[in-house]
């Protein structure tokens, strides 16, 4: 592969929002303060599944410091979800702002709103709630069965596009996805793989808790600024929920401290919208970290069933891989995450049978959502898992089989059609995809077939080794939409007004250098302000990985748009043809050599001469969604007193396209690892007979964090995607999906002991090892 | 019968018609649209349908053409999340 020479991209420049926040500037949502400001606590409901007999808020209203308290009776009864996805949403309309039913511990029940954070919280205690407590559902193996509690009994939820959805059977979605004929095949293969594991519910554990806040601008448009990932999803269904025009409501974004999905869905928008509208005054609400854990979204738990049918020699013949998910509550992303958990599995496989199944259903557990890896994460474990279990058998080296098995670039994909990504006419191609290369460098780095084939340890601590193939995609196909306008000022610096949601990870920064390389500048020299609704053009949002790829399309588009303004108006100073100039390193300079600097075009086109403003906006869909993908290999050792599982060394090769900042792109790939090996190890929520959460804090819900030290290292292998600006596919997702895979492999290499669910936390190992036995 | 033509329709990926199945065979007034054939057979405002494709024999049809008699169409779901 021929490498390209960039001037801005590919450069670990400097975070244009570095300098604010390591000062500690005001700029997150909860830093804005209001005159006048009221604030908001939400009172929430002690029982997992129960109807609202009654509710008296007289006692509450009468609070020092209390404007108002706000019930189901004072909002409009409007079925929304609160899933920040695109018009028409895949996900069930099944969320009421107030209802007269409550589905889990945590729902919201009412608002008091009051002058001070203090003044509400007390005010909470003084509603009087009268509940018919009712059996809840918390075990998604039996929300399908008959007699099951129905969760969503009332007449006016539905789904909006042509999909199943049959909430009195729990039933929120099902996907059935298949080619050629997987039970045939299975049958007649000489080698059979058939294993159920479990993918535990989790949090996302967020720096910042969600927080929101509304005012009435003066011309008594709603204006909500929020925590969130997706400002324009926020609000058409906040518009939707108070039913108000569109244009009624401006949404801005300022500075997140991170979001991993939670911030991908409707959480306090449409409280603080609510609490506005009745008062007429601003209101902010924060989630306590508390709330955060309960009240906003968690990882769906799953419970999935893998066959694999191979031949002797490796070769794969069918892979049947089943879901049963548990979307919680609302419905908000159960169908598309169930379908991620096939395209971010089976796509990366040159089978010809294979099928994807999903049932997902309603529990009267928390809200499921958006959560980094969405779907990738629970299906890899069963597929790398099996895959393992396969070499065994055939003792064949894992990283070998999967080089048998995998597609190459280029390669059509016809599941994609069943499942529904980029479905186009004959099969959805594959553009860049160095699966193989990243299975390679990654074995070869990490010493793979040395230690692989060392001789099993025995006494106290044991080690073992286990690896683990994953992809995800970049951006959602023939659905999504991204914007970007630029204009240039007199100095030659640019505007650069972005749709696209910086939620941490940097893509102002990211999206700037694209901007700067089209334009020949400095990425100093782009001026970004991002995520405002009335002043910046549309994008669906921080998800789906699609902001590097799909924005930066955008980005690129506008930019080479106003490139030939640039080049026209210094053709016209140069007193030449515009096709005969060129733009490089800040200046136009014509086939003599004269040229003109851009400060020199930007001050003719305002001042001097057939004055215009230079500026562009463009948007840009996409046709395919461009895997990035990563091996990823891990060594520990297992202390059999204890259980207690030791990370050694950990190794990933990624492949992303062209880095746009590597420095960024290494913050990503780090920090999805140790989400990663954080959710195997350690993360685990306790819940009570009754379904309460009984671990909603960090001194029990354990994560790892910086002082943790994993020793991780990081490869980026070489790729170049056509349909990238500057070659890029995303990569903020895929690594989160490697350890918990790779880790049970090395448990069976280390112990001889599979273990099919996890946290693998010392309790479960130990345990296992009693249950199973050493080999 | 007269200005009436049969037409079958295979759903495909998480698709289903309102009163379940995944195939459909329909009598269709003659000249009707693909887009009007959907919402008539899965029952949802046309507007909402959008994101559906919709090919012939691996032709993709686009939402206002006319079928004909004995039309085959498989619809497929454009879906992504992330």
């Amino acid at each position: 592969m021929k490498r390209k020479i960039f001037s801005e991209v590919s450069k670990g420049v400097r975070k244009v929002d570095a300098v604010a926040l390591a000062t500690g500037q005001p700029v997150y949502t909860d830093d804005f303060d209001i005159p006048g400001m009221l604030h908001g606590k939400i009172l929430r409901s002690p029982l997992a599944h129960a109807r609202i007999k009654s509710i008296r808020t007289t006692k509450a209203r009468r609070m020092p410091g209390v404007e108002a308290v706000i019930t189901w009776r004072d909002v409009p009864r409007i079925a929304v979800t609160t899933a920040g996805q695109g018009y028409p949403e895949p996900s069930p309309y099944d969320k009421f702002i107030f209802d007269n039913k409550v589905r889990f511990v945590g729902d919201e029940v009412a608002l008091v709103v009051a002058d001070t954070e203090e003044a509400a919280e007390r005010a909470l205690g003084a509603i009087e709630v009268e509940y018919e407590e009712l059996e809840p559902l918390l075990d998604v193996r039996k929300a399908l069965k008959k007699g099951a509690p129905v969760v969503h009994d009332e007449k006016d939820c539905r789904v909006i596009i042509p999909i199943p959805y049959e909430p009195r059977r729990n039933l929120v979605a099902r996907v059935d996805a298949a080619i050629g004929n997987v039970d045939k095949a299975y049958k007649a293969s000489e080698i059979r793989i058939d294993r159920e594991y479990e993918n535990h519910i989790s949090a996302h554990s967020a720096i910042e808790p969600h927080c929101s806040l509304a005012y009435l601008d003066p011309n008594g448009r709603l204006t909500i600024v929020s925590s969130t990932q997706v400002p324009y999803h926020v609000r058409r269904i906040v518009a939707r929920a108070m039913d108000i025009p569109v244009k009624r409501v401006r949404v801005i974004k300022p500075r997140l401290g991170g979001g991993f999905g939670s911030k991908q869905d409707i959480v306090l928008e449409p409280y603080v919208a609510a609490a506005t509208l009745k008062t007429g005054k601003p209101v902010k609400i924060r989630m306590t970290r508390e709330e955060v854990f309960v009240s906003s979204r968690t990882r769906h738990g799953m419970v999935t069933n893998i066959k694999i049918g191979a031949g002797r020699d490796g070769t794969i013949n069918a892979i049947d891989l089943h879901a049963l998910s548990n979307t919680g509550a609302y419905g908000n992303h159960g169908l598309t995450v169930a379908c991620n958990v096939g395209m971010r599995t089976l796509v990366m496989f040159a089978c010809s049978n294979m099928r994807f199944t999903s049932d997902v259903a309603y529990t009267n557990l928390p809200n499921a959502g958006a959560y980094r890896g969405y779907g990738g994460t629970q299906g890899i474990l069963p597929t790398a898992c099996a895959i393992d279990e396969l070499a065994v058998k055939l003792g064949m080296d894992p990283v070998d089989v999967l080089l048998k098995n995998i597609i190459a670039p280029g390669a059509e994909v016809p599941i994609l059609n069943e499942l529904g990504e980029g479905a186009t006419t004959g099969a959805p191609r594959i553009g860049s995809f160095e699966l193989a290369a990243c299975l390679r460098v990654g074995s070869r780095e990490f010493g793979w077939k040395r230690k692989l084939a060392r001789k099993k340890d025995s006494g106290r601590y044991r080690r073992g080794v286990g690896m683990s193939p994953m992809i995800q995609g970049s951006s959602i196909p023939y659905i999504d939409m991204a914007s970007a306008f630029i204009k240039m000022n007199d100095d030659g610096s640019f505007n650069l007004n972005l749709g696209a949601t910086d939620i941490g990870q940097g893509s102002d920064t990211v999206l700037a250098q694209i901007a700067a390389e089209t334009l020949t500048v400095a990425t100093d020299d782009i001026i970004v302000y991002a995520s405002d609704t009335d002043l910046t053009p549309f994008d669906v949002g921080a998800y789906a990985s699609s902001t590097t790829y799909l924005s930066g399309r955008a980005v690129k588009k506008t930019a080479e748009k106003v490139k030939e303004l640039i080049l026209k108006v210094g053709a016209e100073m140069l007193e030449t043809s515009p096709d005969r100039v060129r733009l490089e390193k800040a200046k136009v300079i014509g086939s003599d050599g004269a040229s003109v600097t851009l400060k020199q075009v930007g001050t003719y086109s305002l001042y001097e001469k057939h004055q215009f403003q230079i500026a562009a906006c463009e948007s840009s869909t996409s046709e395919e969604s461009p895997p990035p993908t990563a091996a990823h290999f891990v060594e520990i050792e297992v202390d059999t007193l204890t259980g207690r599982i030791k990370v050694l060394s950990y190794l990933q090769a990624v492949e992303c396209g062209t880095p746009i900042n590597p420095a960024l792109c290494h913050g990503q790939v780090m920090g999805a690892v140790v989400n990663g090996l954080s959710y195997a190890l350690v993360e685990r929520f306790i819940f009570n007979s009754r379904g309460k959460l009984l671990n909603p804090n960090y001194d029990y819900f354990k994560i790892f964090c910086s002082r943790d030290r994993l020793p991780i290292k990081t490869i980026f292998v070489p790729s170049y995607e056509e349909t990238g600006p500057y070659g890029a596919k995303s990569v903020g997702e895929v690594c989160i999906n490697g350890p918990m895979p790779a880790i049970s492999n090395a448990i069976y290499n280390a112990l001889g002991i599979r273990m099919f669910s996890a946290p693998f936390t010392p309790e479960k190992v130990l345990d296992a090892i009693a249950k199973q036995g050493m080999k | 019968m007269c200005g009436v033509m049969r037409v079958s329709i295979e759903l495909r990926g998480p698709l289903r018609a309102p009163e379940g199945g995944k195939n459909l065979s329909l009598e269709l007034p003659s000249g009707v649209t693909v887009q009007e054939a959907l919402a008539k057979s899965l029952k949802y405002p046309p507007e909402q349908i959008r994101h559906l494709l919709v090919t012939r024999d691996g032709e993709s049809l686009p939402l206002s053409r006319k079928l004909l008699e004995d039309s085959r169409i498989q619809v497929f779901l454009r879906l992504g999340g992330g």
